[in-house]
């Protein structure tokens, strides 16, 4: 690995300001206010419908804020080179999509797009990848467990494969800022166990900010350092996760009861109306 | 799927498939050179060498084959990049009923008024090359009626791209049937060959310079694409996320592949389904993989073509009178389409 690459990897942080977007008349954020350190994993919380996946869309730099604005490392999204950006901030869907079959290894190393053409001037010009891509994508490939399909068609696998050859792409990026849309829903137990290890390991040991959006309370609670729980396309609460997970908090955003036990929360029964 | 391993070495690959392409597009073409009626009309084939005359004919009518397939081709696996589409061909997007709708008006204008268009030397030299302007204009206007009416938030959205093509290519199929009732009945059989396309001895030199250059600039262009287009496979969102400028990737694609597809409808008329299978047979072989597309297919499209132009032209004292190309390109493409699709086993 090139040794700028870890150097502009570490401690990159991003945050949203007073981010507000609607489809027309339709408000849904409004005065978003949230932070994301490195170093941290924060998850993202909230009902259907409250926003989580269009504040991700908005940090991506796929929509754009009607007002506000998204920091990356302190620099406004809007200033940063869609080039720049890409190979800042990996991304994982919720579900994959892929037109035509291509393989597995095709699908992973088009994560390295965005560091493409690094082997010379026609490699740049064809946008090809280079020996450092293809040792990336090897590596990632044998960290998702997904080395035996390298070959396969990716459309052929089940959606849990998918899911996870989609994870080696976004690590195989080795970018400062990581965001996963519901990425364990499809996984197996032991996979997704699999998966929150390795997040909590590239961000505690190396340093990234990994934005985690899930439904998942009792994973978030375990393995989140902060959360942001979004209502209704407004943070109702952000912090460390001990002082937002706590029963009157969820109780009041998700309409359950919550009954904490040990390390763990356990949800009851719907709240009667 | 037949693929040489180009994963470690993508640039040697390249070379090799370019290499291989255009030694067999050489063979191919020397082939279709050497075949032909000895006189134009003459019943009996000869193979070889012919008179120098015999042969610039042949040479500029082998040549003009091998542009049209090979940009059409070029166009078919740009669309079907852009729409993500196995099914799409240059046609799609309506350019073809464009020009279609520019011949017609040529048409219509040079029988009732060509006494008179004749009369001045500027339009009579433009007349001189015959339906190519016309066709050229045509297909263009109906490309930028497109792209404008293709739109969503101010960039190309794939669906609403597809939605305005088949739209525009209704209303001018309804235009054409207007116009042919102001035709007199004789001009009627001119219009009918050139909806199946027809390759001419007679194309002008220049045209074809011209073509061969716009077919050398979108391949360039293409090329620059392909990688785009691969992450353009995936969802929108995870396209941006990846750095890819989906509108300006979209834009270019849309117009490399309609000029292509224009030049070739000037040059020779709407042909039908070089531009479908060709794509699909390289993908089927070779994988999606869109540079190493790019670069396959459009050697495949210049040797189907010129292969089925050169079986015309041979067949050509066997029937009442040539058949226009497109025939053929339908009955031999149409059966091995349906062959291939038979045996897929997964739907891409």
């Amino acid at each position: 690995m090139c040794a700028h690459q870890t150097a502009d990897a570490v401690d990159m942080n991003m945050e949203a300001e007073n981010v507000a977007f609607g489809y027309g008349e339709q408000p849904v954020l409004q005065q978003v206010n949230a932070a994301f350190p490195a170093g941290q994993i924060t998850a993202i919380l909230g009902p259907n419908g409250s926003g989580k996946s269009t504040l991700m869309q908005i940090m991506l730099g796929f929509l754009r804020p009607q007002s506000g604005v998204v920091r990356l490392g302190g620099r406004p999204l809007a200033a940063i080179s869609e080039r720049q950006r890409a190979s800042q901030i990996a991304f994982v869907p919720q579900s994959p999509t892929v037109g035509f079959s291509y393989t597995v290894e095709e699908i992973v190393l088009m994560g390295r797009w965005p560091r493409r053409g690094a082997d010379g001037a026609l490699h740049a010009a064809l946008g090809l990848a280079g020996s450092d891509d293809r040792a990336a994508a090897t590596r990632a490939m044998w960290d998702l467990d997904v080395h035996h399909l390298a070959r396969r068609a990716f459309g052929e696998l089940s959606g849990g494969e998918q899911q996870r050859v989609t994870i080696a792409r976004a690590l195989a990026l080795d970018a400062p800022i990581l965001l996963f849309d519901e990425v364990t829903a499809s996984l197996d137990l032991w996979h997704q166990l699999e998966f929150l290890a390795r997040i909590a390991d590239v961000a505690h040991q190396r340093g990234r900010c990994v934005i985690w959006i899930t439904h998942d309370l009792n994973q978030a609670h375990e393995y989140a350092d902060q959360v942001v729980l979004l209502n209704y396309g407004r943070v109702v609460a952000q912090g460390p996760v001990k002082s937002v997970l706590v029963p009157e908090v969820l109780e009041a955003v998700y309409r359950v009861k919550v009954d904490p036990l040990g390390k763990s929360l356990r949800f009851l029964r719907k709240v009667s109306e | 799927m037949i693929k040489l391993n180009d994963h470690d070495h993508p640039i040697f690959g390249y070379m090799f498939y370019v290499a291989a392409g255009m030694l067999l597009t050489t063979l191919v073409l020397m082939l279709c050179l050497a075949l032909g009626p000895g006189l134009p009309g003459h019943k009996t084939i000869s193979v070889g060498i012919s008179s120098p005359a015999i042969m610039s004919l042949r040479m500029t009518r082998v040549g003009a084959a091998a542009i049209v397939g090979a940009a059409l081709a070029l166009s078919g696996v740009l669309l079907q990049g852009l729409l993500r589409n196995p099914l799409a061909d240059p046609y799609v997007l309506g350019i073809s009923s464009g020009g279609a709708v520019g011949v017609m008006v040529w048409i219509v204008l040079s029988s009732t008024c060509g006494a008179a268009i004749l009369a001045n030397p500027w339009l009579a030299e433009l007349f001189r090359y015959g339906q190519t302007l016309p066709a050229l204009c045509g297909s263009l206007v109906a490309c930028t009626v497109v792209y404008f009416l293709g739109q969503r938030k101010g960039q190309i959205d794939p669906l609403t791209l597809l939605l305005a093509g088949v739209v525009l290519g209704a209303i001018c199929g309804g235009l054409i049937m207007l116009l042919q009732n102001l035709v007199p009945y004789g001009a009627k059989t001119n219009l009918l060959s050139y909806l199946f396309g027809y390759i001419s001895e007679g194309t002008p030199t220049v045209v074809l310079w011209t073509g061969l250059g716009v077919l050398l600039a979108g391949w360039g262009l293409a090329l620059n694409l392909g990688g785009a287009l691969n992450i353009a496979a995936l969802s929108d969102v995870e396209a941006v996320s990846l750095g890819v400028r989906l509108g300006r990737m979209r834009m270019l694609a849309f117009f490399c592949a309609s000029f292509l597809t224009a030049g070739s409808i000037a040059l020779a008329g709407p042909i039908g389904f070089v531009g479908l299978i060709c794509p699909h047979i390289c993908r089927m072989i070779f994988g999606p993989e869109h540079r190493r597309l790019i670069l396959i297919a459009p050697f495949v499209g210049a040797i189907f073509l010129m292969l089925a132009d050169t079986f015309v032209r041979i067949t050509g004292s066997w029937f009442a009178g040539e058949l226009p190309v497109g025939v053929v390109t339908a009955l031999c493409g149409g059966p091995f389409f349906l062959y291939l699709l038979s045996r897929r086993r997964v739907w891409e």
